[in-house]
């Protein structure tokens, strides 16, 4: 004769379904928290990792840059002459006047707006192969129009390489306000005389209804700045 | 599945789900302290960035100490709210600097020292302490020769 086994009690019963909901609640509330946890640190890290890069790129130009040729909030102009300091700095040289298109002398840093709403930092240098050689010289001005109009004009052209740097930022806060877009910083209008260049943005993640966000402000002196001799005559 | 199985299986639910908590918390804390020093290292550029973009004659010796909450940019607006909870100390001194391989090489210049520090349970903590040096060129120096 086969044994019979004893049924659950009402007792037994109650107590496994308090058990199973504790655990269940405890095993939701975890996991809210740790998805929530993530995104922060996914945030931090995007943050931490693509700033150093920035910084280290920005870093990088303002090491080369021996001048800023234009300036507004989303777009800068930077010189990097190809002749060397020693020959530049004379004041006396008719190579500092001359800017080769395709020397890579001229690099333009961009904030852009997205479809998406978000901004790319990018970086346009000259195409050296689609430039006409008769067509590849400018001579230096402190007219910052003249060089917003070359920027299109090459744009439009195609004469220009569009290496995106950073993907996916936001407007910065500042002074306790959110701005309507990324920005450039330096440290004075005149191009003559501004010898550094930075940009001031935002990482910024959404967590379910809340909004998480990194500031950044990146500021790089220029290390080898030159002034040219226009500047001193003017 | 008597119920001391069932206990025992809650505590061990239990202590599996303490564990993976405190190990995400130790990961955002260390992250959160990564971030501070990433910004803290920003907050610092600028300010040398500021002093080495400077004319030479325009820089002041000093020990100026932005309080926690107050560091601002050069133009005066405030950093965003990330840098909310730190200060920063910017020292300029004037000094000469001396290459060790070239004897008899004097350069004139400042020193700028730029600590960026919170505060973590009462106590003052050093983020990022940037030490540069601001030589004055030959060009300054021709300008003040008379």
């Amino acid at each position: 004769m086969m044994p019979s086994r004893r049924a659950f009690t009402l007792i037994e019963l109650i107590i496994a379904t308090m058990v199973t909901t504790m655990v269940a609640a405890t095993v939701v509330a975890i996991v809210g928290a740790v998805t929530s946890a993530l995104a922060i640190q996914d945030l931090r890290s995007e943050a931490i990792v693509r700033s150093a890069g920035l910084q280290s790129h920005i870093g990088l130009l303002s090491l080369k840059t021996r001048m800023t040729l234009a300036l507004s909030p989303q777009r800068v102009l930077l010189w990097l002459p190809s002749e060397t300091l020693e020959e530049s700095g004379s004041g006396s040289d008719s190579a500092f006047d001359r800017i080769d298109l395709v020397q890579d002398e001229l690099h333009w840093l961009e904030f852009f707006q997205e479809t998406d709403q978000s901004w790319t930092l990018i970086e346009w240098t000259v195409k050296a192969e689609a430039v006409p050689t008769d067509q590849s010289e400018v001579y230096f001005t402190s007219d910052g129009e003249f060089w917003d109009n070359l920027f299109v004009q090459l744009r439009d052209t195609e004469q220009l390489r569009r290496s995106p740097i950073a993907s996916g930022l936001a407007a910065p806060e500042v002074s306790g306000v959110i701005a309507d877009a990324p920005r450039f910083v330096w440290q004075t209008e005149q191009c003559c005389d501004n010898r550094s260049v930075g940009a001031e943005f935002a990482f910024v993640a959404i967590d379910g209804e809340e909004v998480l966000r990194a500031d950044m402000r990146l500021e790089s002196a220029l290390a080898f700045f030159d002034r040219h001799p226009i500047c001193t005559e003017s | 599945m008597t119920l001391i199985e069932c206990l025992i299986a809650m505590v061990v639910l239990t202590i599996s789900a303490s564990i993976l908590v405190m190990a995400v918390q130790g990961g955002l804390s260390a992250q959160e302290d990564a971030l501070s020093m990433t910004l803290a290292g920003t907050a610092a550029e600028s300010r040398v960035a500021d002093y080495l973009a400077r004319d030479y004659n325009a820089i002041v010796s000093g020990d100026v100490t932005e309080p926690i909450g107050g560091i601002d940019t050069p133009n005066g607006d405030s950093f965003s709210a990330s840098y909310d909870t730190m200060g920063r100390r910017t020292v300029i001194a004037s000094g000469d600097l001396t290459v060790p391989d070239f004897p008899g090489l004097v350069v004139p210049g400042y020193s700028i020292d730029v600590t960026v520090f919170d505060t973590r349970n009462g106590e003052t903590r050093n983020l990022v302490a940037l030490q540069r040096f601001r030589p004055r060129t030959i060009e300054e120096s021709a300008e003040e020769t008379p």
